[in-house]
């Protein structure tokens, strides 16, 4: 007999609310009314009857309770999902390798980001008084822009300062040399012993260092006697005590006696010293002399640090500098008229900030960088984010497979949310083996980290903070949740009916398993272009022509005693023909040039002051061929020509031009720098004096000394040269050994920060690469499955293999060419951004990109062909046996 | 003697329960008091009071089959149990007792 149902909304807003005892008859109750009044009183009246008996049967006695299972144990639950999860994995062995390969792989680059990071931040933390300590900082500027911002000042400021502001509680100098050490009852040689740093008692106040032997009050009172680290003391004096001992410094014949072992610095501090000298010894006259710290404004050589009292302002306290410079540098500088903070200001920096942030120009160690953190964060983030996606992808494609089970499950009455909560239990019970697995793992990409960043981080790290491990584990937990909440909808959406029925159902939307595709590969290309610009730029700078030639030139710091004796010495090298030329500076190429005076130059009838800052090189007469120096006009300095190394010089390209002349215009005109008046006698094509990161610079040149550093050019066998020259050192200073660099290493060094970031990107890259194309395989192993029956079928009916392979695979590159339009936009910009670090640099190229979209073009078709070349030369008969 | 808590519609579909016999279930008793008693009944109040009586141990259920009629869910048939019927007794033996108790006078009333 025919039934008519009620109306569906209020039909099913009962069976929401009704308690599912009563629900049944209930219901049926309502069914048979209903039709009942239907040939009563007529459908819209037996509707309305129907809407009222429903809203008031919304009674207490009838609703559901709030509560739905009343399970108190379900334990047995646990158990049986995680047996049903691991079976499954089991089952489905290759996906279940793909799956948490690709994310073990992921979360251990996420711990060593993460240790690496907390390495980095954690800088300069551990002294108490951290976050009270500052360091002040003097920049020098002209024309308004600064062009030099050291992070030694002089040395008057410091108890100036303190005297000044009632709210500096403590200050403390240092100041960095290095010792030739000897000690006088052993007949060890004596060695070069740097990051020797004078220092003030105060010091010892501010900073937490403590002493392993020696009483803190009182080692660094008294003149001439110092510190040893650790480490330092055990060189020098093995196992013994090194309290009350001698040792020699051969630079200046003094004698220290040591007061004291202070701890070795932590990895983590931005200095090192390893010898502290009493800073009093300092005012010895032969040394530095008292007079020199309490009024040489002009040698910023001293590190000062301040103490603040607690809750102070810092930025209050440095607006009130510039006053206070002008204050006390003021007199020596009244003759000018110009008050020096229009000049040069100081600044305070904070101690904690030092590593991430200050990138000044005479920093006493090279320093961390927080962009390379933000870099390396967000790189870390993005490789998490693919493997994220391919574990969502995979588990949706396979959820088809789990249907009936799931069907089942609602069948006997599991509630949907049951089973999404199974199916995030078995996803986490996955990303909990990926943690493991990646656990095992990052030993070994440690191991690699460490050695580029040479750092020496390890998993220890977690143990001694517990709270990062936990962080770790349970950022690894949530990923894994995140990743299985959306498999885990879809497979608990599937209606029981359908599924059982045998039809396995739709793949579900296609479309988000495309996005997270396109993404991935996006990032991955993203990062592989960065890896191409960054080698590019490194290869352009190895290969740019830098205006002079350091190969096979070696560098050595000239010791005191050689000074007058110079030129013997030269003679006695260039006897051997292997050294083809020697000759001296106050700078090397690849350093960082700090050398500025005032220079005024001809103007008509007279001299005008310049108003731009040229920097100076003190070069010898050989210089320019030692370095195979080109000139653009005039001459070079000669050794025949009287007044050269007094009233000559030489100009660079760039400061002619700035000057307003041409190179031949300059020659000859009168140049004044400092006090010196003299004659511009030739110009020097411009050369990249400095790394490639600035612009050359104008440049004056001049031969008088000082020079500090002699430069060796070799040119036959590079290790006959080095013996000899080592020989003819031996002769005339035998109390030193002769220690140098390669030029050209030392200016590889200059970017060694790129080089990094290179060799970084390119390992990121790879991984995820290969995370993508692991994603991409597991993906085109599963889609080649679901069509075995089509492509049965359609071998049958006559297609080729080519045919197939190419149905197969068009999707997919469709999807990469998308992920290259988006991609490109985004790594140009990104690339420009990096680029303009550079003065000199390569275009953002064209090639670079389509070389890249290529790859990864290439690289997907080769992980597709192997399932897809498989499917299309499967016998049809096999996939078409069970029709 | 024990009270027994019976509400007067509760009363009455408990006697109608036991009118209808082996025929009790939802719609059945509903046009049973409907008829007999001239008054609408809305199927809430008729099922929560099936509930209640039966939590209170005066009525038990079975299930039987469903029809086409239903959409096939089955019917569920009431009947009236021991206790039930004791409570019931009580009712009608009280109210009794209260006419019985009534003087002449009291009900000499003209309409």
């Amino acid at each position: 007999m025919k039934y008519i149902i009620p109306p569906r909304l209020f039909l099913r807003f009962f069976r929401w609310y009704c308690h599912p005892k009563l629900v049944d008859h209930i219901e049926g109750d309502l069914i048979e009314v209903y039709n009942q009044r239907l040939t009563r009183i007529g459908k819209r009246k037996a509707n309305l009857k129907f809407a009222i008996d429903v809203l008031l049967l919304f009674r207490p006695g009838i609703i559901r309770p709030r509560k739905r299972q009343q399970n108190i144990n379900q334990f047995g639950m646990y158990q049986s999902y995680f047996k049903v999860g691991w079976r499954s994995l089991l089952k489905a062995k290759g996906y279940s390798f793909v799956n948490i390969f690709g994310l073990a792989l992921a979360i251990a680059c996420g711990l060593v980001i993460v240790l690496f990071i907390h390495a980095e931040v954690k800088y300069d933390r551990y002294h108490s008084k951290a976050e009270r300590i500052y360091r002040v900082t003097r920049d020098f500027r002209s024309e308004g822009v600064v062009n030099m911002h050291l992070v030694q000042v002089a040395p008057p400021i410091g108890p100036l300062l303190k005297n000044d502001f009632r709210e500096i509680e403590e200050q403390a100098r240092t100041r960095r040399t290095n010792f030739l050490v000897s000690i006088p009852d052993k007949s060890k040689e004596s060695s070069y012993q740097n990051n020797v740093f004078y220092a003030e008692p105060q010091l010892l106040d501010i900073f937490d260092i403590p002493l392993k032997e020696g009483n803190p009050k009182i080692a660094l009172n008294n003149p001439f006697t110092l510190m040893l680290s650790k480490r330092t003391a055990e060189k020098y004096f093995g196992a013994e005590r090194a309290s009350g001992k001698m040792l020699v410094d051969l630079n200046n014949n003094k004698t220290y006696e040591v007061s004291g072992v202070f701890e070795d610095f932590p990895v983590e501090s931005h200095w090192h010293p390893e010898v502290l000298v009493a800073f009093s010894t300092l005012q010895d006259s032969t040394i530095y002399g008292r007079h020199n710290l309490e009024t040489n404004w002009g040698n910023n050589a001293f590190n000062t640090y301040l103490l603040i009292t607690p809750g102070f302002n810092a930025n209050a306290l440095e607006t009130q500098l510039p006053k206070f410079i002008d204050k006390y540098f003021g007199q020596y500088e009244a003759p000018s008229g110009v008050m020096p903070s229009t000049w040069t200001t100081l600044h305070m920096q904070k101690l904690t900030n030092i590593h991430l942030y200050s990138q000044l120009d005479s920093e006493i160690e090279g320093n961390g960088n927080i962009s390379t953190i933000y870099m390396i964060g967000v790189i870390g983030i993005f490789i998490i984010l693919i493997a994220s996606f391919n574990f969502i992808n995979l588990s949706t494609a396979r959820a088809v497979r789990r249907a009936k089970e799931a069907g089942l499950r609602k069948v006997v009455g599991a509630y949907r949310s049951q089973l999404v909560f199974q199916y995030l239990c078995e996803s986490m019970l996955t990303t909990i083996l990926a943690f493991f697995i990646a656990l095992a793992i990052s030993p070994f990409i440690l191991l690699w980290a460490n050695d580029f960043t040479g750092k020496q981080l390890d998993l220890t790290a977690f143990l001694s903070n517990p709270l990062v491990g936990v962080t770790a584990f349970g950022f690894a937990l949530l990923i894994g949740l995140l990743s299985g909440i959306y498999p885990a909808f879809v497979i608990s959406a599937f209606k029981p009916s359908i599924i059982l029925k045998g039809d396995t159902g739709t793949q579900g939307k296609g479309m988000l398993r495309k996005i997270l595709v396109v993404t991935q590969f996006s990032i991955s290309l993203v990062i592989g272009i960065a890896t191409l610009v960054v080698y590019r730029q490194l290869h352009f700078m190895n290969t740019i022509d830098l205006g002079y030639n350091k190969d096979q030139v070696v560098g050595t710091d000239i010791p005191n005693s050689l000074h007058e004796r110079y030129d013997a010495f030269q003679n006695e090298l260039l006897k051997n023909s292997g050294i083809k030329s020697v000759s001296r500076s106050s700078y090397i190429p690849g350093s960082f040039l700090n050398s500025v005076n005032g220079a005024k130059v001809e103007r008509g009838d007279s001299l005008a002051h310049v108003d731009f800052a040229i920097r100076n090189v003190r070069i010898d007469f050989d210089f320019l061929d030692t370095y195979e120096i080109k000139l653009a006009a005039g001459r070079s300095f000669s050794r025949d020509i009287k007044t050269d190394d007094s009233l000559a010089y030489m100009l660079n390209e760039s400061a002619v031009r700035k000057l307003g002349w041409s190179n031949e215009e300059a020659i000859d005109k009168t140049f004044q720098y400092g006090d010196v008046k003299g004659k511009i006698i030739g110009v020097v094509k411009d050369f990249h004096m400095e790394s490639l990161h600035e612009e050359i610079g104008p440049l004056v040149f001049f031969a008088r000394p000082y020079y500090g550093i002699m430069s060796i050019k070799i040119g036959g066998d590079i290790q006959e040269g080095i013996a000899h020259i080592e020989k003819v050192w031996k002769d005339f200073v035998p109390e030193r050994p002769f220690v140098f660099d390669f030029i050209d290493v030392r200016y590889e060094w200059l970017y060694n920060r790129e080089e990094k970031q290179g060799k970084l990107f390119a390992f990121f890259s790879g991984l995820a690469i290969l995370i993508a194309c692991l994603g991409l395989f597991g993906l085109t192993t599963f889609s080649t499955l679901q069509r075995v029956k089509e492509i049965g079928i359609r071998k049958v009916l006559g297609a080729s293999l080519q045919n197939i392979v190419r149905m197969l695979v068009k999707e997919m590159l469709g999807l990469i060419l998308i992920s290259n339009i988006i991609a490109w936009p985004l790594a140009w910009f990104l690339m420009n951004r990096w680029l303009e670090r550079f003065a000199y640099r390569i275009g953002n190229e064209l090639w670079i990109y389509l070389c890249a979209g290529l790859a990864m073009v290439a690289i997907a078709l080769i992980t597709m062909s192997f399932q897809s070349v498989k499917a299309a030369l499967t016998n049809p008969v096999n996939s078409l046996k069970h029709e | 003697m024990k009270k027994y808590q019976l509400g007067e519609f509760e009363e009455i579909v408990i006697l109608t329960i036991a009118v209808l016999y082996k025929e009790a279930y939802g719609v059945a008793i509903k046009n049973e008091i409907e008829t007999r008693l001239s008054r609408n009944v809305s199927m809430g109040a008729m099922h929560t009071a099936l509930v209640r009586l039966e939590d209170k141990g005066y009525i038990k259920s079975h299930d039987g089959e469903g029809t086409d009629e239903r959409a096939g869910r089955p019917k569920k048939y009431f009947q009236i149990t021991a206790l039930g019927k004791k409570a019931i007794e009580y009712s009608r033996d009280t109210r009794n007792d209260l006419w019985r108790a009534i003087p002449k006078m009291a009900l000499d009333l003209k309409v």
